[in-house]
């Protein structure tokens, strides 16, 4: 077990330290000078070397990849030249609507997919479950900002329930101005809810445990919810878990549509800016995230199922 | 998958017996969605093909007939500045189509090669590309690619580097996944004991067995890179004002919402129409078990 975690340990460090090189080096191939950019074209010549000796970028490519690195392990990323303020303080900043719009729409996706996938395995190739998979097939295609914008176009213009964009703190803030990205994210994720939970489920159904719970006569119900559930829900939680990590920024385009301050549109922004210490830190932050995602599924998953082992 | 038995129906990939015709008797087996899902996609991509060579100029800019709705002038409508928007959606669709076939098969032979070679030699070769493929799945997919689109600038020079990149690995895990089966199977020992050379055994025997669930992977797949070109030409950081593409026009489109809800709604429509019969063709064919 021990051993298992030190192994998947050591690959997160190795996957983070590879995005953080490619990264890296992407950034200083590019031509052009962040420098000259971040104080415009109009800055003498002189402050600009000043501020390029200052941030290291005489030094030579190698030294600044040690340095890079030196200053990542103390959890300095760096100054983000186009907004003035250390990543690390507009991170910080940005992670927390990005992180409650992600958990907000990862429960409405349950609260409509788990449904959807029990009555459309309970009968499948029933009415139903025709239904379900044709509405799953339909959401697939979807682009989300297109969807976020039909969804903005009902509730918001016409019905008026909720503001267009827009993002305010408070529960009551949060809740009239994240329910409709919630929901945009919500419905794309539904799809993956609903198909890999009615596939478990119907393997699940048909296994011999299940028969003998019928043939003791327990509702019918109770065999579905209880004693089927329990073993159907696995694949699903880790399949959600391991997506969370691509959540991280994988927002970028809901969260311009609903103008939400979060990592995405941060990251726009950054691009837009053309602020590479902004754009480095971000890319590094999402590719975190994916890999303790799935690291934290695999866990959870063999700590809940007695039957995974992912040590041999 | 079909199995490779030395006895009985032929392995398929033996060059001496013909190929089976295309027949209506066969036609007829391909299940409903999968037919129907083939029918929408076909329509599409040949609307995207036609369209711009008969319709009216995408770029033909007209103040005096802006926002006007669809009608039979303008079957889709026109948009902000009297362009005629039934052009723009399928030059569009023309250029999203063009890109995404670009930039997914390309991945595809890459992913099928490197895969299917490493399980093929094994050892030290396929642990080299076990491991890349683990990191490259665990790269964070689309902020890789906008960071790659801050190097390159906004176009899509960007997607067309960084898609690749990274979605090569999703096929070489398939058809390693593969390959390590097929490997051990006799007609694979078979052509090895005949002293075929191992090029030949991977392309010529492998690679043709194991090449069909990329392939329909490869459908889920583009319509993933569709969604992906359209939501960042939809953040301006892909395809460039004035070309049309379907997600840019939905951008242009937002601000004219209540005005004009064709502008937005349609290339939408359009994307959704593509996804359900991509969506379709997958799900039927997971369905009838053609595909593992």
């Amino acid at each position: 077990m021990l051993m298992y975690v030190i192994r998947r340990l050591l690959f997160c460090v190795f996957v983070v330290w590879a995005l953080a090189t490619v990264t890296f080096v992407l950034v200083h191939l590019m031509p052009g000078d962040p420098v000259r950019l971040a104080l415009g074209p109009r800055a003498p010549q002189y402050l600009v070397n000043a501020e390029r000796n200052r941030l290291g970028f005489d030094n030579s490519l190698l030294t600044q990849y040690f340095s890079y690195f030196n200053k990542l392990l103390h959890g300095n990323l760096g100054t983000a030249l186009s907004l003035g303020a250390s990543v690390t303080y507009i991170l910080g900043q940005r992670v927390i609507p990005s992180v409650l719009l992600i958990s907000y729409g990862l429960f409405i996706a349950v609260l409509i997919g788990v449904p959807l996938a029990i009555i459309s395995a309970v009968r499948p190739n029933g009415r139903a479950d025709h239904g379900t998979r044709l509405f799953t097939t339909f959401v697939f295609g979807m682009p989300t900002f297109w969807l976020g914008l039909m969804i903005d176009l009902f509730f918001g213009l016409k019905l008026k329930w909720f503001p267009v964009s827009g993002y305010s703190s408070g529960i009551g803030g949060l809740f009239r101005t994240l329910t409709l990205p919630a929901l945009t994210l919500g419905l794309s994720l539904v799809v993956l809810v609903t198909r890999s939970l009615r596939f478990n489920l119907i393997q699940v159904l048909n296994s011999e445990y299940i028969e003998a719970a019928r043939s003791r006569g327990i509702a019918e119900w109770r065999i579905v919810l209880i004693h089927a559930m329990r073993n159907a829900v696995m694949p699903t939680f880790t399949i959600l878990s391991a997506v969370i990590g691509f959540l991280i920024g994988g927002t970028v385009i809901l969260e311009q549509v609903f103008q939400i301050p979060g990592v995405g549109s941060l990251l726009v922004q950054a691009v837009l800016n053309r602020d590479y210490s902004l754009v480095e830190a971000i890319t590094l932050l999402a590719g975190t995230s994916v890999v303790v995602a799935s690291l934290i599924a695999d866990m959870l998953q063999a700590a809940l199922d007695p039957r995974v082992r992912l040590w041999r | 998958m079909t199995s490779q038995m030395p006895s009985g129906e032929g392995a398929s990939v033996d060059p001496s017996i013909p190929k089976r015709r295309l027949s209506l008797a066969r036609l007829r087996r391909i299940p409903l969605p999968v037919r129907i899902g083939a029918f929408i996609v076909g329509v599409l991509i040949l609307c995207a093909i036609f369209v711009p060579l008969f319709s009216a100029d995408p770029y033909q800019l007209n103040f005096a007939n802006i926002l006007s709705p669809p009608s039979f002038a303008h079957l889709f409508g026109t948009d902000e500045n009297g362009r005629d928007l039934f052009a723009r959606i399928f030059l569009g669709l023309r250029l999203d189509l063009l890109v995404v076939a670009f930039v997914t098969y390309i991945s595809l032979p890459i992913g099928l090669v490197l895969g299917a070679a490493g399980a093929y030699f094994g050892g030290k070769y396929d642990t080299v590309v076990a491991r890349l493929t683990d990191i490259a799945i665990s790269f964070p997919f689309i902020v890789l690619v906008i960071a790659i689109i801050a190097i390159t600038g906004p176009g899509l020079k960007g997607i067309m580097i960084g898609v690749p990149v990274v979605s090569w690995a999703l096929y070489a895990r398939l058809a390693r996944s593969e390959m390590l089966v097929l490997r051990e199977l006799p007609f694979m020992e078979a052509a090895e004991v005949l002293g075929f050379t191992k090029r030949r055994i991977i392309f010529r025997h492998g690679i043709p067995n194991l090449i069909r669930n990329c392939l329909v992977y490869s459908t889920i797949d583009a319509m993933g890179n569709f969604l992906l070109l359209a939501g960042l030409s939809y953040l301006g950081i892909g395809v460039q004002p004035p070309a049309a593409e379907l997600g840019a026009i939905i951008a242009e489109g937002q601000p004219y919402l209540l005005q004009a809800w064709w502008i937005s709604t349609i290339p939408g429509l359009v994307i959704v129409l593509f996804g359900l019969g991509i969506g379709l063709i997958g799900e039927g064919l997971s369905d009838s078990g053609l595909v593992t």
